[in-house]
């Protein structure tokens, strides 16, 4: 489990620490201080790791950071959108801390390019890793020394970077072995990373996601969902045939079928996230705004889901949101379930863009209502 | 910008206040056990400022605990305020009835109470003594240094006690006040001033 968080030069971040991590962490604050961007920073550092979306379709991490926000290219057209204040010459750097003590120190530098390779190595992510932690192993003759004896390494490509010359070199299979046996548990912690926004689609789900779900007929529990909150009629979720020859995901009531395009926006998106969620395991769940679109029933009902779903299948949740509602709602279930919830509320210094962060346990919250104070107007204080 | 308006209703007005009106910050809390002392504090607070007219650009907000039960955890309260808080807040009222209690008794039962919870996480809290204030006997300053990884905050805690001690009532409140400023006579058999507010 992630302990802590630092950032710099990473979007809208010139510098930012997040401390105190736990099970579920909600990041709250005002539009633009980074909130998203905190996601996306977990996100891009899982990459090393893992170059593939688990959930979108032949899609690379490092493409989709850029993609999700405009649609206009990936990592290599558009990556200088994701340095701070298009400062492509400093490098960006996100270190998580894990509970282990453990430390993962990433960097990506401007040059790094990506998409001439397989799908598969697609990280634009390098450990920094000095010359303690590879003891025992030559690497100087396979990697380029930098100044100081610190050497980043891309751990899909087994490659290593040097920021002098700008330039790749190659190493041997025992510095790969070496890096995943220091670092197996955080390693396979951070594979499989879901990110959970508003822009998972159809295609996602019907192609990739619901497969897997079937597989493990984990496709009732989201049909309970459904029955539960949005149509109590549906007796199952199946793939019903189209005029287009090809099948489509449909809810199944008593008389009728109505495929999930035709379904409110609030239910989709409800179907589509537990779906996505309910795949992950012992892993790291990222989950933009899951309020938008929901009526606070299902708020609460969706919630329901994902904080069980994260209990059961061990998923550390890092979640943004902009509803004190879903606040409320998260603070009642987490009590429930024995699930321990930090509330950060993120807020930036605009005269030095540094990123900060207030901490706030449930009581406060709990006792800042009481009062009259919102949470979201911190800012005030 | 009038100098009312600098004046804010924590519990009903706020978020669109704040939204709205786009109101920077808030200096000052003040914080009452009910909502008819937060409402007799605010009427004092704009008589004042409307002969002074010194407030024009500190924000003070007002809120109560709701009802004299909930007093045990204004400690609680005060500490998710000044955790939750940064350079902007300067200073938190807290206006309490002295009750049985003598200001004294009532001033360190508070302090004791905050001292005794001053390590929050990575958060260490220094409440200095009490000093009493050299206009009123009742009203104490607790200055209050906050530890924190990014530097040390300070902030006043302001402890107002309510209560006639020159009477012979049971309990002291702040409707102690409305009866020597309205001159009312008290039977001896009254043990509290609270008893008056029907009549008044």
């Amino acid at each position: 489990m992630l302990k802590s968080l630092y950032i710099r030069n990473f979007r809208g971040i010139k510098e930012a620490e997040i401390e105190e991590l736990t099970d579920v962490n909600i990041f709250i604050g005002r539009n633009g201080v980074g909130k998203s961007s905190i996601l996306e920073a977990i996100y891009l550092t899982s990459s090393w790791v893992e170059p593939i979306d688990p959930i979108r379709e032949n899609v690379a991490k490092a493409d989709y950071i850029i993609s999700r926000r405009g649609g206009r290219g990936g990592w290599d057209m558009y990556r200088d959108m994701i340095w701070y204040a298009k400062d492509v010459k400093k490098d960006i750097e996100i270190i998580l801390r894990f509970v282990s003590s453990k430390e993962l120190k990433l960097k990506t530098f401007y040059e790094i390019t990506i998409s001439y390779l397989v799908l598969g190595q697609r990280s634009p992510m390098f450990l920094e890793i000095s010359e303690d932690t590879l003891s025992g192993v030559n690497i100087v003759s396979e990697a380029t020394r930098t100044t100081k004896p610190i050497y980043y390494y891309n751990f899909v490509t087994n490659r290593f970077w040097d920021p002098n010359t700008k330039s790749y070199s190659g190493s041997l299979r025992i510095i790969r072995e070496k890096i995943f046996e220091k670092f197996r548990d955080e390693m396979e912690f951070l594979r499989n990373t879901v990110f959970l926004d508003n822009k998972i689609s159809i295609k996602d789900v019907e192609e990739r996601i619901w497969q897997k779900l079937l597989d493990n007929r984990l496709d009732k529990i989201i049909a309970n969902l459904v029955k539960e909150e949005y149509e109590p009629n549906v007796e199952n979720i199946i793939f019903k045939p189209t005029k287009l020859g090809k099948y489509a995901l449909a809810l199944a009531l008593p008389k009728t079928t109505i495929e999930i395009d035709a379904l409110g926006d609030g239910v989709r998106n409800a179907i589509f996230y537990a779906s996505a969620l309910s795949l992950a395991e012992n892993t790291i769940a990222l989950i933009e705004d899951p309020e938008v679109h929901q009526h606070p029933g299902g708020m609460a009902t969706l919630m329901r889901f994902i904080l069980r779903t994260s209990k059961e299948r061990k998923l550390q949740l890092f979640i943004t949101t902009q509803s004190i509602e879903l606040i409320n709602i998260v603070r009642r279930i987490c009590e429930d379930l024995g699930l321990r919830l930090r509330i950060f509320f993120v807020e930036k210094d605009y005269s030095t863009d540094i990123v900060s962060i207030r901490i706030l346990e449930s009581i406060d919250v709990e006792h800042l209502q009481k009062l009259g104070l919102d949470p979201r107007l911190l800012y005030l204080l | 910008m009038s100098v009312y308006e600098n004046l804010i209703q924590l519990r009903e007005t706020l978020f669109t206040e704040a939204i709205l009106r786009k109101i920077p910050r808030l200096d000052v809390i003040i914080i009452g056990e009910g909502k008819n002392d937060i409402e007799i504090v605010k009427k004092i607070h704009r008589k004042l400022l409307g002969e002074t007219k010194k407030s024009d650009n500190v924000f003070i907000a007002y809120t109560d605990v709701e009802g004299v039960n909930n007093i045990p955890s204004m400690v609680s309260i005060f500490l998710s305020i000044i955790k939750s808080s940064r350079g902007n807040l300067k200073s938190v009222v807290i206006i309490i009835d002295a009750d049985t209690y003598s200001v004294d008794e009532r001033v360190q039962s508070l302090v004791d109470s905050l001292r005794s919870r001053s390590e929050a996480g990575d958060l260490k809290i220094y409440f200095k003594d009490p000093l009493r204030d050299e206009r009123c006997s009742q009203v104490f300053i607790v200055e209050t240094i906050l530890h924190m990884k990014r530097g040390d905050r300070k902030i006043y805690l302001i402890i107002g006690v309510n209560g006639d001690f020159t009477r012979s009532f049971k309990r002291r409140c702040l409707e102690d006040h409305c009866i020597k400023l309205m001159n009312i006579i008290v039977d001896k058999e009254v043990e509290c001033s609270k008893q008056l507010v029907p009549n008044i």
